[in-house]
C-alpha cells in the first residue's frame, strides 16, 4: 500500500511539473470585426499560432479572448500575430468598454 | 498493478479537467444559437443547411465534400443518405445516381441553375465536375419549380462551382490513391483592379488512373483508365443595376478497359473486349440580370447556354458515335408585389440536336446476332421546345410558404404538354416544419445517347416504342427540431410517390440473351420512406443516422416485379469530430445497402443458372483524417474500407463474343478497399 502511495505522489509530481501554464489575454482588433465572416478571418488564421488552447470573439463587446499556454507563447507574440492576416490587436482587460465605430462597411463580405 | 493503472488513468481525467476554462460567451457559436422555449442550442458550424422555402432540398456545402475527398460529384454522395451513386457497368466505370430509387436520368442536372449534362453527356456526366470545383451543391426531391423545366421528376441537383468573386488567391489540390489514380486541380481567381464586382476565375483538373488491376482475375480490368483534362473559365460583373455572369468550358477525356492483355492469365486472349471511349466538350453560358426596382426585387433575367458533346465509343465490336448539340435559352421576370405576393413569369426555348451513328468493326471473330441497332450511318434525333411558365408564391412570414406553378411547352416531336407543380411549406410551430409537394414531369429520352454504356453488354439490343416519358410526383416531409439536453435533433421523415404513366424501362427480363430499351405504358411507380436524424452528441462530434426503404415496381418481363439492381433499404451512420480549433477532422461514414433482386437469369450448359436470383445485403465503410495548416491542409482516407466486392461482376467473361456477355449488372463495388492521400494549398488571400 505504501508503494502504491508514493508512486501515485511521484506520479502527480511528475503531471505537475509538465502541467502546462493557461493563461488568457483579451484583445481589440483595428479594423473592428464587424460580422460572422471577421470572426471567422480571425480565429481561422489566429488558430495557428503556437500554443493557443482557445479563441472566442465577440462582436458586440469587440473582444477577441485567446486561452493559451503561457509555456509556449505570451500576450506579445500572440498581439503581433494578429498583424499576419492584416490585423492590428491591442490588449484591453476583460471587463474594459471598447468604443464601436458605427458605419464601417465590413471588408470581409 | 491493477490499481495504479486506475489511478493513472483517474488522474489524466482530472489533469484534463484543470484545463477547463469558464468560456465567455462566444459571439460566433451564438449565431448559431436558437432559443426554443427557454433551451439554448447550439452546434458546431452547419456543412448541410436546409434549403429555405416550400422545396425539400439540402445545401450542400465545401465543408460537408471535404469531408470525403471525393474526386469528382460522383463521389459527392458518400454521407448523403438520399443519393446514392451506383457504377452503372464494370467495364466503362459510367456512375449513375438514384434518387427516390430512380434512375439519375429523373434527376434534373444544373450548373449554377442551368441545365446541363443531357442526352449523351449523362453516363459519365459525373465524372465531369471535379470536387475541389464546387463550391456547393444543392439537392431536391420531388419536383422542383417550374422555372427550371418540365424535366426533374424524381428531383434535382444543382451545382454551384467556385466563384470570381470569392477570396481572390488560388487553390491547388493534389491527390493520389491507391487505385493508381493521380488528380491534379487549381482553382485561381482575380478581382481586377482590386474590385469582386469585375472579377474572373479559371478552373483546372488534370487526372490520369493508369491501374490496370485485376483483382477478381477474370482478365477484366476491374476499372478503366481515364485521362481527363478539363478547363473552366468564368466572368463576374456586378454592377448597380446590373449582373451579368458568363463562362465557357473545355473538357477532353479519354477512356480505356477491357480484357488486359499482359497479365499472367491473359497470354491467350487473341482476341480481347476492349473499351475506348473518347470525349470532348465544349459548353458555354451567359446570364444577364437587369435589376428594376431593388425595393420589390422585380428582375428581368436573360439566361442561355450551349454545349457540344462528341463522343466516340467502341465497346467491343460495337462502335457508337455522336455530336450532341444542346442550346437552351430563357427569359425570366420576376417580382414581388409585396413581401406576401412573388411572381415570376417566363418564356424558355430548348434545343437538342444529336447526331449519332452505330457499327460494328471487324474483331477478327465472329459476332453473334446484337440487334438491328447496329450498322445505322445516320440516326438523327432533333427536338426543338418553347415553353412559357408562372409561377406564384404566397410567404406568411416565412411560416407559410405557398408555390403554384404551371408550364406549357410544345415539342415538335411529342406535342404540347402541361406542367403543373405545387409546393407547400408550413411551419405550425418551431418545432415542426412540413412541406409538401406535387407534380408533374416529363422527359424526351434518347435511348442510345442516355445508355449507350449498355453496349457493353453482349445482349441482343431491343429499341422500340420510345416516346416521352410522365409521371406524377407526390411528397411529404416532415422536419423536427427536438431539444434534447440542451442541444437540437434534427429529425427529419419523408414519403414519395412517383407514379410513371410513361416511362422509357430498360428491361433485362424479357429475354436473359436480350436487352430491351423500351417504351412502357405499364405499371411503374417508387416509394420511398426515409427517416434520418443528426444529432451534436459532444462538443465538436457530429453524428448522423438514417434508414431508407425504397420500393421500387415496374412491369419487368411481363409482370410488375421489384426494380433489379436495387437495393430494397438502405441504412447510414456517419460520425464526424472537429478539434476545438479545428485543427484536426475525423469522419467516417458506414452503410448498409440492402439486398435486392437480380434480372432473370440464363441457364448455363449445365443447367444451372448464371447468376443467383437476388443480391444480399452489404456494408461499406468509408474515412477520412484531415490536418489543416495556415496555408494547406492534409488528408489522409479510405474507402470501402471493409473491402467488400461484387463476386463474378463480369458474367460470361470466358466467352465475350457471344450474347451471354454480360458486364453490366452490378449492385455493389467491383474493387476493393482503396487508400487516398491528398493535400489543399491555398495562396493569396484565402484562409
Amino acid at each position: 500500500m505504501k508503494k502504491s502511495i508514493f508512486t501515485f505522489m511521484l506520479l502527480l509530481s511528475a503531471l505537475v511539473a509538465t502541467a502546462k501554464d493557461i493563461k488568457t489575454v483579451v484583445f481589440t482588433t483595428t479594423p473592428p470585426m464587424h460580422c460572422e465572416s471577421c470572426e471567422n478571418k480571425i480565429k481561422g488564421n489566429l488558430r495557428f499560432e503556437k500554443g493557443v488552447k482557445a479563441i472566442e470573439t465577440n462582436v458586440e463587446e469587440q473582444k477577441v479572448t485567446v486561452t493559451f499556454d503561457a509555456k509556449k507563447t505570451n500576450a506579445e507574440k500572440l498581439g503581433k500575430a494578429f498583424e499576419k492576416f492584416g490585423y492590428t490587436a491591442k490588449e484591453v482587460t476583460k471587463d474594459e468598454k471598447v468604443k464601436v465605430n458605427e458605419g464601417e462597411e465590413c471588408k470581409n463580405m | 498493478m491493477k490499481k495504479q493503472i486506475y489511478l493513472i488513468g483517474l488522474l489524466s481525467v482530472c489533469a484534463n479537467t484543470i484545463y477547463a476554462q469558464t468560456q465567455d460567451i462566444d459571439t460566433l457559436s451564438s449565431l448559431k444559437e436558437q432559443t426554443l422555449e427557454g433551451v439554448t442550442v447550439s452546434a458546431r458550424a452547419n456543412t448541410v443547411r436546409r434549403m429555405g422555402g416550400a422545396i425539400n432540398g439540402q445545401d450542400i456545402l465545401r465543408g460537408e465534400l471535404y469531408k470525403a475527398a471525393c474526386c469528382n460529384l460522383g463521389e459527392s454522395f458518400v454521407s448523403n443518405p438520399s443519393v446514392d451513386v451506383n457504377y452503372s457497368d464494370a467495364t466503362t466505370g459510367a456512375k449513375q445516381i438514384k434518387l427516390l430509387g430512380l434512375s439519375g436520368t429523373y434527376v434534373q442536372m444544373l450548373t449554377e441553375n442551368l441545365p446541363n449534362f443531357r442526352g449523351a453527356a449523362m453516363p459519365y456526366g459525373l465524372g465531369y465536375v471535379p470536387g475541389s470545383w464546387m463550391k456547393s451543391l444543392q439537392v431536391s426531391k420531388g419536383n422542383s419549380s417550374v422555372k427550371n423545366g418540365y424535366e426533374a421528376m424524381a428531383g434535382q441537383i444543382n451545382v454551384e462551382y467556385a466563384k470570381p468573386e470569392d477570396e481572390q488567391g488560388a487553390t491547388i489540390n493534389l491527390f493520389g490513391s491507391t487505385m493508381g489514380k493521380l488528380e491534379a486541380n487549381l482553382d485561381a481567381n482575380y478581382h481586377i483592379n482590386g474590385n469582386k464586382n469585375l472579377s474572373t476565375n479559371i478552373l483546372a483538373h488534370f487526372e490520369n488512373n493508369w491501374g490496370h488491376h485485376d483483382g477478381n482475375n477474370d482478365t477484366f480490368q476491374d476499372s478503366p483508365q481515364v485521362r481527363q483534362y478539363n478547363f473552366q473559365n468564368r466572368w463576374l460583373w456586378h454592377t448597380d443595376k446590373y449582373i451579368l455572369h458568363a463562362g465557357l468550358g473545355l473538357l477532353k477525356e479519354d477512356r480505356m478497359s477491357g480484357q488486359y492483355a499482359h497479365g499472367k492469365h491473359a497470354a491467350h486472349i487473341v482476341n480481347p473486349f476492349k473499351i475506348d471511349i473518347a470525349t470532348d466538350r465544349y459548353e458555354a453560358y451567359m446570364k444577364h440580370a437587369f435589376i428594376l426596382n431593388p425595393e420589390k426585387g422585380s428582375n428581368i433575367a436573360l439566361l442561355g447556354n450551349v454545349s457540344m458533346h462528341k463522343q466516340a465509343a467502341a465497346y467491343g465490336a460495337k462502335v457508337y458515335n455522336v455530336n450532341e448539340k444542346s442550346a437552351y435559352a430563357s427569359l425570366i421576370y420576376e417580382t414581388n408585389f409585396t413581401q406576401a405576393h412573388n411572381l415570376s413569369v417566363g418564356l424558355s426555348l430548348n434545343h437538342d440536336y444529336l447526331h449519332q451513328s452505330t457499327g460494328l468493326q471487324d474483331v477478327g471473330i465472329a459476332l453473334p446476332n446484337y440487334g438491328d441497332v447496329y450498322g445505322i450511318p445516320r440516326l438523327i434525333e432533333s427536338e426543338t421546345v418553347p415553353g412559357a411558365y408562372a409561377q406564384y408564391t404566397y410567404n406568411l412570414h416565412n411560416r407559410l410558404v405557398a408555390m403554384a406553378g404551371l408550364r406549357i411547352d410544345h415539342s415538335n416531336v411529342y406535342g404540347t404538354f402541361v406542367t403543373p407543380r405545387f409546393h407547400l411549406k408550413w411551419t405550425p410551430a418551431d418545432v415542426l416544419t412540413i412541406r409538401l409537394s406535387a407534380g408533374k414531369g416529363y422527359r424526351s429520352p434518347h435511348a442510345l445517347a442516355e445508355n449507350n454504356y449498355l453496349m457493353a453488354s453482349g445482349r441482343k439490343l431491343v429499341i422500340d416504342n420510345v416516346e416521352q416519358e410522365r409521371a406524377w410526383n407526390y411528397g411529404a416531409n416532415f422536419g423536427f427540431l427536438i431539444p434534447i439536453s440542451g442541444k437540437t435533433l434534427k429529425l427529419n421523415a419523408e414519403y414519395y410517390f412517383t407514379d410513371f404513366s410513361r416511362q422509357t424501362l430498360i428491361d433485362y427480363d424479357i429475354n436473359p440473351l436480350e436487352l430491351h430499351i423500351r417504351g412502357s405504358r405499364d405499371k411503374s411507380y417508387s416509394h420511398t420512406f426515409q427517416i434520418d436524424a443528426t444529432y451534436p452528441l459532444f462538443k465538436g462530434m457530429e453524428v448522423t443516422a438514417a434508414y431508407r426503404y425504397n420500393l421500387v415496381k415496374a412491369t419487368y418481363g411481363g409482370e410488375l416485379q421489384w426494380k433489379p439492381l436495387q437495393s430494397k433499404y438502405k441504412g447510414l451512420l456517419t460520425a464526424s469530430y472537429k478539434t476545438p480549433l479545428g485543427l484536426w477532422q475525423f469522419d467516417a461514414t458506414l452503410a448498409l445497402n440492402g439486398g435486392g433482386r437480380m434480372p432473370k437469369a440464363y441457364l448455363n450448359a449445365d443447367g444451372t443458372p448464371s447468376w443467383a436470383d437476388s443480391f444480399k445485403t452489404y456494408a461499406q465503410v468509408n474515412a477520412q483524417v484531415t490536418r489543416n495548416f495556415r496555408h494547406f491542409s492534409v488528408y489522409v482516407g479510405g474507402e470501402n474500407l471493409a473491402n467488400y466486392k461484387q463476386q463474378h461482376p463480369i458474367v460470361g467473361a470466358d466467352a465475350v463474343w457471344t450474347n451471354t456477355f454480360e458486364p453490366t449488372l452490378i449492385y455493389a463495388p467491383v474493387e476493393g478497399a482503396m487508400a487516398y492521400v491528398g493535400v489543399r494549398i491555398n495562396l493569396g488571400n484565402r484562409m
